[in-house]
């Protein structure tokens, strides 16, 4: 009788490890920080090219936008465990790994960055660790003709605080939940060394001054004043926006230390970009916040 | 349009002026109200400025090529 058809092997021999160590191995240090990018960001594996891209994505808006946390000292790993099946008297057969969930510990920050980071509860986004050694990592994939690489998926992030014991000091908790993929991710990990550490933005918002159309720029977090700080370079139109999105008739900077601003009414501070390019140095961005200085 | 008066720097955005005032006058009533700590004579030197530069005096008079073809 002939035997017809036959099943194709899940086999890929053609794949073949290549093991020859090498005497100058390395592996990811200890995870110094982060850069945050959105799901869909992706960026060169050049190493000039990347670390261009990530200074200016600090400021940019939208998808591309990355945000930096640095200053962890500790890490828990939770997961990452191969799962196996055992049918029966026969052999343990392993299914895959379970999970990731890493802790860090951010001590420094406070309850200002607490406030911040806590915006990403919940969130699904990528990460790049930065290692000690300021070397990033993150996972490579193929776009068309082209390889970029992109942070490790992770399906959410949760920040907590620890309030400060007798016995311990405060800190933030910084949970990063990986996804089913991350194990895929990590064959493909792609590292780059990087030039010097991007900082994060800090948020700033109008105040209503001494009378009716004056105003303060002042920091969320802590309040501070930075308005003469900045002096005669926040007097300009296209730093501020009404809720119809357009920029005052006029903005004036005096010794006072007061912005003037006509019409008087309702107004944001306008994104990072704009500011770095009006010279606001110092990363800072306008909150998504109307004061109200009529 | 940016300028330096003594200690003091004002940004003006001409587009808005050019859409939100009907005439001079209640343009420099409002601006000399909203930026009083600003010595007057050497401001209004500045609004006439800012003025011309929202409404040059050829604009009124000028025809778009696009209108003159239809007419």
């Amino acid at each position: 009788m002939e035997i017809l058809g036959t099943i194709g092997g899940i086999c890929d021999d053609t794949d073949q490890p290549h093991t020859k160590q090498s005497g100058c191995s390395s592996f990811e240090g200890i995870t110094d920080g982060f850069y945050f990018t959105n799901p869909g960001a992706l960026f060169d594996t050049d190493e000039e090219a990347f670390n261009e891209e990530i200074k200016n994505a600090v400021y940019e808006s939208g998808i591309k936008r990355v945000i930096p946390v640095f200053g962890l000292t500790a890490v828990t790993v939770n997961g990452g465990d191969i799962r196996t099946n055992q049918e029966g008297w026969g052999p343990e057969m392993p299914t895959g790994t379970n999970a990731v969930r890493e802790d860090y510990i951010i001590p420094l920050g406070g309850e200002c960055l607490y406030k911040q980071v806590a915006k990403m509860n919940k969130r699904s986004m990528r990460v790049f660790r930065v290692d000690q050694a300021m070397k990033s990592f993150g996972t490579a994939i193929r776009q068309s003709d082209e390889i970029k690489q992109r942070g490790f998926l992770l399906n959410s992030v949760y920040v907590t605080l620890r309030k400060e014991t007798e016995g311990q000091i405060g800190a933030i908790i910084l949970s990063l939940f990986y996804s089913v993929n991350y194990e895929n991710e990590l064959i493909n990990k792609h590292s780059v060394q990087l030039g010097e550490k991007a900082e994060g933005l800090s948020g700033i918002y109008l105040e209503k001054g001494s009378a009716s159309g004056k105003a303060k720029v002042r920091i969320t977090c802590s309040g501070d004043d930075v308005t003469s700080v900045y002096g005669s370079d926040l007097a300009d139109r296209t730093l501020y926006l009404s809720e119809s999105g357009t920029n005052p008739s006029s903005v004036e900077y005096n010794s006072s230390g007061e912005l003037t601003i006509t019409p008087a009414g309702k107004y944001r501070i306008a994104d990072a970009a704009t500011l770095k390019n009006a010279g606001i140095e110092g990363g800072y961005e306008g909150e998504n916040i109307f004061g109200d200085i009529a | 349009m940016k300028f330096n008066i003594g200690n003091t720097t004002v940004d003006f955005n001409v587009e808005r002026i050019r859409k939100e005032y009907p005439g001079k006058e209640a343009f420099f009533s409002d601006m000399i109200s909203a930026h009083g700590m600003i010595e007057e004579k050497d401001f209004k030197k500045v609004l006439e400025r800012v003025w011309k530069e929202a409404f040059p005096k050829n604009e009124k008079t000028e025809v778009n090529p696009e209108e003159k073809e239809s007419l």
